[in-house]
C-alpha cells in the first residue's frame, strides 16, 4: 500500500500531505522535511526512485500545479481517486464525474452575493 | 516546479506507483482549473495555468482583514463560482504576498484571532460561516501551524444537511482530530447517522473519514456495518468502491473484523463485479484478506485470472473508460497480477493454461511497435509487463517464460530510459534466484557490472550492486567480487556499509582458496575500514583461526598491510590478532624477526582507541610466549605508567595481570596459558547475512546459495555436519562482545584446564601417557602424549551433538610426513555414533601443532570408543600411535536440577531389575568428597544436595540425549570411609546405559 503522499515546491514548501498511516505530526514533519531536501538534491535524469530508510520512494517532477488555493478541493478529489492507501478509482471520467456532482452541490447551496456585499467574504 | 511523492513498503508495487502518477496529477490540475473543467469534463487541459484574478481591488480593500498596508498582488487571485469561499481566497493570497515568515506569522495570528474571537462571540454562526473559519483554521494547520480550537464547529458541521459544510467538517477531522479525542463519541455519531442516510454522497462522505481515520475503535463501532454496504445490490457502485476500501483499512487495524463464512465467497465474487471500478477497489482488499488466510480465500484464483483473462486479450477500445492511454486498465491488471502472486501456480490445468495464456500475451504485446509516443503509455504497458514477470518468476514454473522474461529484462537494461533500467534491475535480482533463470541472467553480467561503473543514479548503482550479489556463483565469484571492491573505492558512503558485508559473504561463500579470502577482506579494511562492522572482522579472524593452510599467508599479508603509514584501526585489530596467534611462521624471516613485528604493531598502538590497545595488549603477552627473545622489551611496554596506570580500568588491568604472568610462570604454563587460540565454532556468515537483512529490512537480494540460519553449510567442502552444531556456550558463539575470547575468562580459560592435567600428570618423556580414562570426567587436556607427539582434545558437547578438536603436537625438530590420523568406528559402534572427521594436511612442521576436528552425532546409546590411529614418518621412521577417541554416552547427557521429592519418585519408577546397576568395589584413590563431587559433576550429572538423609552419600540426575530418545539417569554414591569401599547404584530408563555407567564409574574412584 501507499503509505504517503506529499506534493512540495521546488522551494521545498509543502503543497499537499496526504498520510495512509496514522503518524505522530512529529514525526511527518520529520519525514517531508528529510525526504524533501533528499529529493530535491537528486538530478533531474535520475531514476523516480529512492530508497529511502524502509521505505520506496516513488517521486516525479512535474509542472507548477497551483493547489494553494482551493485546496481543499484538492483533498476531496484526492479521496475519490486514493482511499486508505490503496487506488479507489482509476477512471478520469468517473473522478471528474464525482467532483463535478460535489460542485453541483456547491453551487446549489451556496447563498449569492449576500457575504460579499457585507464585505466579509 | 513541484515534486510528488509516493512511497510503498512493497517493491513490487513500485511499477503501479509509478504509473499512477502522471494521470493523478491531471486530475488535480483539473480540479483546479475548475471552470474550465466544467466545459469539458472529459479531458482536462494539459497546463492548467494559474486562473487569474477577476475580482477590482476597490473591493478587496474593504476587507478589514486585509487591509494591513502590505502591498498587494490579485494575480493569483483564483477566479471562484458560486461561493468558493472568497475569504478564505482572500487570506490565502494575503498568506501568499507575505514577504517574510515574520510577516506570515503576524497574518495568521490576526486570523487566528479573528476567528476565535467569532467563534466565541454571541451571534451564533450560520453554516456558511462556520465552514469558512473552519477551513481556514485547516489551511493554518496545514501551513504548519499549530491549531487548538475550532474542533467542537468542525463536529458541528457534520451534522449539517448540506453537502459542503459536511464535506468541510469531516475534511477538517480527518486532519486534525486526534484519536483519543473527548469528541470521538459526537464523530462517530454522527458518521454513524450519514452511513444510514439515504444520500449515497453523504455515506460516501462517511466511509472516506472511517478510512482516513481508521482507529481501532471505529473498527469496533463500524464493522458490522460496512460489509453489507460493500455487498448489498442496492448500494450504488461509487459507495461500493469505498466500502471496500474502507473495510481494508479498518482490517488493518484490527483483522479480527472480517466476518467468514458466506461473507467470504461474496467478497471473493467482487471480482466478478460488471463495475471495473469495484474490482479495482476489491482487489486490493482481497489481496490483504487472502494473506491473512490464503486457504479460505484461494476460489480468488480462478476468478482473477479469468477477469485478467479478458483483459488482456480485449482491445482498448473495450474499456473506454478504463483505458489509459491504449492500455486497458492498467491499474487493474496490475492488482489482480499482484493477487495471483499470493498462491502458487494454479494446478488446474484449465486455469493455469488460461493464466498462461495472459502471461505471453503481456509478453508478446511488450514486443509490439508502441500505440503512442507518449511516456504514459509506455509506463502503463511497463507496469503491466513488470508485475507479469513477477508473476512469472514467483510461479517459477514454466522455463519458457522465464528465459522470455530474462530477456525482456536484458532489452531493458540498456534501455535509455533510467527508469526502465532500475526496474529491469530490480526484477532481474528476483530472477537469478531461479534454477531454471540462474544462468540466462548470468549472460548480462558485463551490462550490470557496466551498469555500477557509469550509472549516475546511486538508486540504479544500488540496484546494480543487489543484482551482483544475486547472481555470484562459484563460477563468477572472483569477477564479481573484484568489481564491487573497485566500486566501493568510490560508493556513495549510504551504501558502503551494506556493500562491505556483501562483499563478505560472498567472498567466504565462494572462497576455494582461503588466502584469496584474507586478501578480499583485507582490501575492504583498506578501501572503507570505516564501514568494516566488528563482525566481518571477527568473521576473518575466526576463519584464519580454523584453517590452518592459511595461516602462514594470513600473518604474512597483515604484516605487510600494517607497513602502510597510515592504515585503520580495524587493519591493527585484525593485525594485532592474527599476529599474536600466528606471528611465529613469518619470524624466521629477518625483515619479519619477532622484534620487528613487535615494534611495527607498537609504532600503532598510541593512535588506537583502548579497545584496540587492549587487543595489542594481548597480542604482547602473546608475543612473550611465541618469542620470549624480546621478552624484555615488551615487559618493558607494559610496565609503562601509560598502562600500568592508565586511566581506563581493562588497560590497567591488563598491563598489570599480563606482566605479572610474564613474571611469574614457567615458560611451560606461559606457554599453555597463552597457547593457541581453539578453533571456533564453525558456521556460515549468517551472522553477516542478518546484519544486511538488518540494514535494508524486507529488501535484501537473495543470493540462491546463501540462505540465513539452518540451511547453510551443505555445499562447503571439508566443512561440519550440515546444520552445524550450535555454538556450545555464550562465550564461545555468535558475534558476542568475547567473541575473540579476548576476556580473561574466555578461550584461554580452556588452555589453563588442559594445563593443569597435565602438571598433574607428571609426564615423562619415555613412558607413553594415555589419559583415556580421565577423559569421561573431563572435556580438555592431554590425551596421549610420548617422546615424538602428543595429543590433545577438547570436547564440546550440546544435546545430542558433539565436537572434539584433536591437538597434534610434533615435539621433534624434524617435520611429521605422510601423517595420517584415522578414526574408526566398529560396525556396531557406527550406527549408535555418526562420526564427521575433516581432512588435515599430510606434514606436521616441526614443533608445531594443529587441530582436527571431529564432529559427533549421538544417534543411540553406546557403550564403546571410536579408535585413533595416527602413523607417521619422523626422520625417515614410521610411527604408529593407536588410542581411543574420549567420546562416552556421558558426553551427552544433561545435568537436571530436581528436589528430593521429584528424586524419589523418579527412583521408584525406575524398580525393575534391569533398570538398576549396582557395584561394590575398593578404592583405589583417597577418599576425598570435593574430589569425588568434581568427577561426578565432570562426569555430567547434577549433584543433588540435601536429598539423601545420608550427608555423606551423593545422589545425582541426568539426562542423556539422543538424536530419538532421552534417557533419564539417577546415580547413588555411598561412601564407606572405613572399609575404604562404596556402593554405586545406578538406575536409568535404559538398562545398558545403567550398566556401561556403573561400570566406567566404579573405576573413577
Amino acid at each position: 500500500m501507499i503509505q504517503f503522499m506529499l506534493l512540495f515546491s521546488r522551494q521545498g514548501k509543502l503543497r499537499l500531505q496526504k498520510w495512509f498511516t496514522a503518524q505522530t505530526e512529529k514525526s511527518k514533519k520529520k519525514m517531508s522535511r528529510e525526504l524533501i531536501s533528499q529529493i530535491l538534491i537528486r538530478k533531474p535524469k535520475m531514476s523516480s526512485f529512492l530508497e529511502w530508510k524502509d521505505l520506496k520512494i516513488v517521486y516525479k517532477r512535474v509542472c507548477e500545479l497551483d493547489i494553494i488555493f482551493n485546496f481543499e478541493k484538492a483533498y476531496f478529489m484526492l479521496d475519490e481517486l486514493l482511499l486508505g492507501g490503496e487506488l479507489q478509482e482509476t477512471s478520469k471520467k468517473n473522478v471528474l464525474k464525482a467532483i463535478a456532482a460535489q460542485d453541483l452541490l456547491q453551487e446549489e447551496e451556496t447563498p449569492q452575493g449576500f457575504f460579499e456585499d457585507a464585505g466579509l467574504g | 516546479m513541484s515534486i510528488k511523492i509516493l512511497t510503498d513498503t512493497t517493491i513490487s508495487s513500485l511499477s503501479q506507483l509509478f504509473l499512477l502518477i502522471p494521470s493523478h496529477l491531471k486530475m488535480l490540475g483539473g480540479a483546479l482549473s475548475f471552470s474550465q473543467l466544467k466545459k469539458s469534463p472529459q479531458r482536462p487541459p494539459p497546463n492548467p495555468g494559474p486562473p487569474v484574478a477577476a475580482r477590482p481591488a476597490s473591493n478587496y480593500s474593504k476587507n478589514p482583514l486585509t487591509n494591513h498596508g502590505l502591498a498587494l498582488s490579485y494575480t493569483n487571485m483564483p477566479a471562484v463560482r458560486g461561493d468558493g469561499m472568497r475569504g478564505l481566497a482572500v487570506f490565502i493570497s494575503d498568506i501568499r504576498n507575505c514577504k517574510s515568515k515574520e510577516a506570515e506569522v503576524k497574518r495568521i495570528n490576526k486570523e487566528l484571532a479573528n476567528i476565535r474571537s467569532k467563534f466565541k462571540g454571541d451571534k451564533t454562526l450560520d453554516g456558511y460561516q462556520k465552514k469558512k473559519y473552519v477551513c481556514k483554521l485547516l489551511f493554518i494547520f496545514l501551513l504548519g501551524h499549530d491549531i487548538d480550537f475550532g474542533h467542537m464547529e468542525a463536529v458541528n458541521l457534520l451534522s449539517s444537511n448540506k453537502y459542503t459544510e459536511k464535506q468541510i467538517g469531516y475534511l477538517f477531522i480527518s486532519v486534525l482530530i486526534s484519536q483519543n479525542s473527548d469528541l470521538i463519541n459526537l464523530i462517530n455519531q454522527s458518521i454513524k447517522n450519514d452511513l444510514s442516510s439515504r444520500n449515497p454522497v453523504h455515506i460516501s462522505l462517511a466511509l472516506q473519514c472511517i478510512a482516513n481515520i481508521g482507529s481501532k475503535d471505529m473498527a469496533e463501532v463500524f464493522a458490522p456495518d460496512i460489509p453489507k454496504l460493500l455487498v448489498s445490490g442496492d448500494t450504488l457502485d461509487v459507495v461500493k468502491q469505498s466500502a471496500a476500501l474502507c473495510l481494508l483499512r479498518l482490517f488493518r487495524t484490527d483483522p479480527s473484523i472480517i466476518p467468514g463464512g458466506e461473507w467470504t465467497s461474496r467478497i471473493i465474487h467482487l471480482l466478478n463485479d460488471q463495475h471495473m471500478g469495484v474490482v479495482t477497489a476489491a482487489s486490493s482488499l482481497i489481496d490483504a484478506l487472502v494473506k491473512k488466510n490464503p486457504d479460505e480465500y484461494k476460489g480468488c484464483v480462478p476468478l482473477a485470472v479469468s477477469r485478467l483473462s479478458r483483459i488482456v486479450t480485449a482491445s482498448y477500445q473495450d474499456f473506454q473508460d478504463y483505458t489509459y492511454y491504449f492500455v486497458p486498465a492498467p491499474w487493474l491488471s496490475v492488482k489482480l497480477l499482484r493477487l495471483l502472486q499470493n498462491y502458487a501456480a494454479p494446478e488446474d490445468p484449465g486455469v493455469r493454461g488460461r493464466l498462461n495464456e495472459c502471461l505471453e500475451t503481456i509478453l508478446n504485446k511488450a514486443q509490439e511497435p508502441p500505440k503512442s509516443k507518449k511516456v504514459q503509455h509506455s509506463n502503463a504497458k511497463n507496469s503491466v509487463l513488470f508485475e507479469a514477470i513477477s508473476l512469472i518468476i514467483h510461479n517459477d514454473s514454466e522455463p519458457n517464460l522465464l528465459v522470455r522474461a530474462c530477456n525482456q529484462l536484458g532489452q531493458f537494461l540498456s534501455h535509455r530510459e533510467t527508469n526502465l533500467r532500475y526496474l529491469a534491475l530490480e526484477s532481474m535480482c528476483l530472477l537469478a534466484t531461479s534454477e531454471f533463470s540462474h544462468e540466462a541472467v548470468k549472460k548480462h553480467q558485463e551490462t550490470v557490472i557496466n551498469a555500477l561503473k557509469t550509472e549516475r543514479d546511486v538508486s540504479v548503482r544500488q540496484r546494480a550492486v543487489d543484482l551482483l550479489y544475486a547472481m555470484c556463483d562459484r563460477s563468477n565469484s572472483e569477477d564479481i567480487v573484484l568489481e564491487m571492491l573497485t566500486y566501493l573505492e568510490t560508493a556513495d558512503y549510504s551504501i558502503r556499509e551494506e556493500m562491505v558485508l556483501k562483499v563478505a559473504i560472498l567472498a567466504e561463500k565462494y572462497a576455494t582458496d582461503y588466502k584469496w579470502y584474507v586478501d578480499v577482506i583485507l582490501n575492504l579494511i583498506r578501501l572503507a575500514g570505516d564501514y568494516v562492522s566488528e563482525e566481518v572482522w571477527y568473521r576473518v579472524i575466526q576463519i584464519v583461526i580454523n584453517r590452518d593452510d592459511v595461516q602462514g599467508y594470513a600473518a604474512k599479508t597483515v604484516f605487510e598491510a600494517l607497513q602502510a603509514p597510515a592504515c585503520h584501526e580495524n587493519m591493527v585489530k585484525v593485525g594485532g590478532y592474527i599476529l599474536g596467534e600466528f606471528g611465529n611462521l613469518i619470524a624466521g624471516d629477518q625483515r619479519s624477526s619477532p622484534a620487528v613485528q613487535f615494534r611495527l604493531l607498537h609504532s600503532k598502538y598510541h593512535l588506537c582507541s583502548s579497545s584496540t590497545r587492549a587487543l595489542l595488549l594481548t597480542t604482547y603477552v602473546k608475543f612473550i610466549n611465541l618469542f620470549p627473545e624480546i621478552k624484555e622489551q615488551i615487559q618493558k611496554v607494559l610496565s609503562q605508567d601509560s598502562n600500568l596506570r592508565n586511566a581506563d580500568a581493562e588497560l590497567q588491568q591488563r598491563a598489570s595481570e599480563y606482566l605479572q604472568l610474564s613474571n611469574v610462570t614457567s615458560l611451560d604454563v606461559l606457554a599453555t596459558v597463552l597457547e593457541e587460540m581453539p578453533p571456533f565454532p564453525e558456521k556460515e556468515s549468517s551472522g553477516l547475512l542478518n546484519l544486511l537483512k538488518k540494514k535494508r529490512p524486507g529488501r535484501v537480494p537473495e543470493n540462491p546459495e546463501i540462505k540465513s540460519g539452518e540451511e547453510g553449510g551443505s555445499s562447503k567442502p571439508q566443512a561440519i555436519i550440515s546444520g552445524g552444531i550450535p555454538p556450545p556456550s555464550a562465550g564461545n558463539g555468535g558475534a558476542s562482545a568475547d567473541l575473540l575470547g579476548l576476556g580473561f575468562d574466555g578461550g584461554n580459560g580452556d588452555a589453563g584446564g588442559s594445563s593443569s592435567s597435565m602438571n598433574g600428570n607428571g609426564i615423562s618423556a619415555d613412558q607413553p601417557t594415555d589419559n583415556l580414562k580421565k577423559f569421561y570426567c573431563k572435556n580438555n587436556g592431554i590425551l596421549y602424549e610420548n617422546e615424538i607427539v602428543q595429543i590433545g582434545v577438547k570436547t564440546e558437547c550440546k544435546a545430542n551433538l558433539a565436537r572434539l578438536a584433536l591437538f597434534y603436537g610434533n615435539k621433534t625438530s624434524t617435520p611429521f610426513i605422510n601423517f595420517q590420523p584415522i578414526v574408526t568406528c566398529s560396525p556396531e559402534l557406527a550406527t549408535a555414533l555418526v562420526l564427521q572427521v575433516k581432512t588435515v594436511d599430510s606434514t606436521v612442521e616441526a614443533g608445531a601443532q594443529f587441530q582436527q576436528m571431529v564432529n559427533l552425532e549421538c544417534v543411540a546409546d553406546f557403550t564403546s570408543q571410536p579408535d585413533l590411529n595416527v602413523s607417521f614418518m619422523n626422520s625417515g621412521l614410521p610411527y604408529k600411535v593407536s588410542c581411543k577417541i574420549p567420546i562416552s554416552i556421558n558426553k551427552f547427557m544433561e545435568a537436571t536440577e530436581m528436589n528430593g521429592d521429584s528424586f524419589f519418585s523418579r527412583w521408584k519408577n525406575l524398580s525393575m531389575p534391569q533398570q538398576e546397576s549396582q557395584k561394590i568395589f575398593k578404592g583405589s584413590l583417597p577418599m576425598d568428597p570435593t574430589q569425588t563431587k568434581t568427577k561426578l559433576i565432570g562426569y555430567g550429572f547434577s549433584l543433588l544436595e540435601n536429598v539423601d538423609p545420608n550427608p555423606e552419600n551423593f545422589v545425582c540426575a541426568g539426562i542423556v540425549h539422543t538424536r530419538s530418545l532421552q534417557i533419564g539417569c539417577l546415580l547413588r554414591l555411598e561412601p564407606n570411609s572405613q572399609a575404604h569401599m562404596y556402593r554405586l547404584t545406578v538406575r536409568s530408563s535404559k538398562d545398558s546405559v545403567a550398566q556401561h555407567m556403573c561400570e566406567v564409574l566404579a573405576d573413577q574412584f
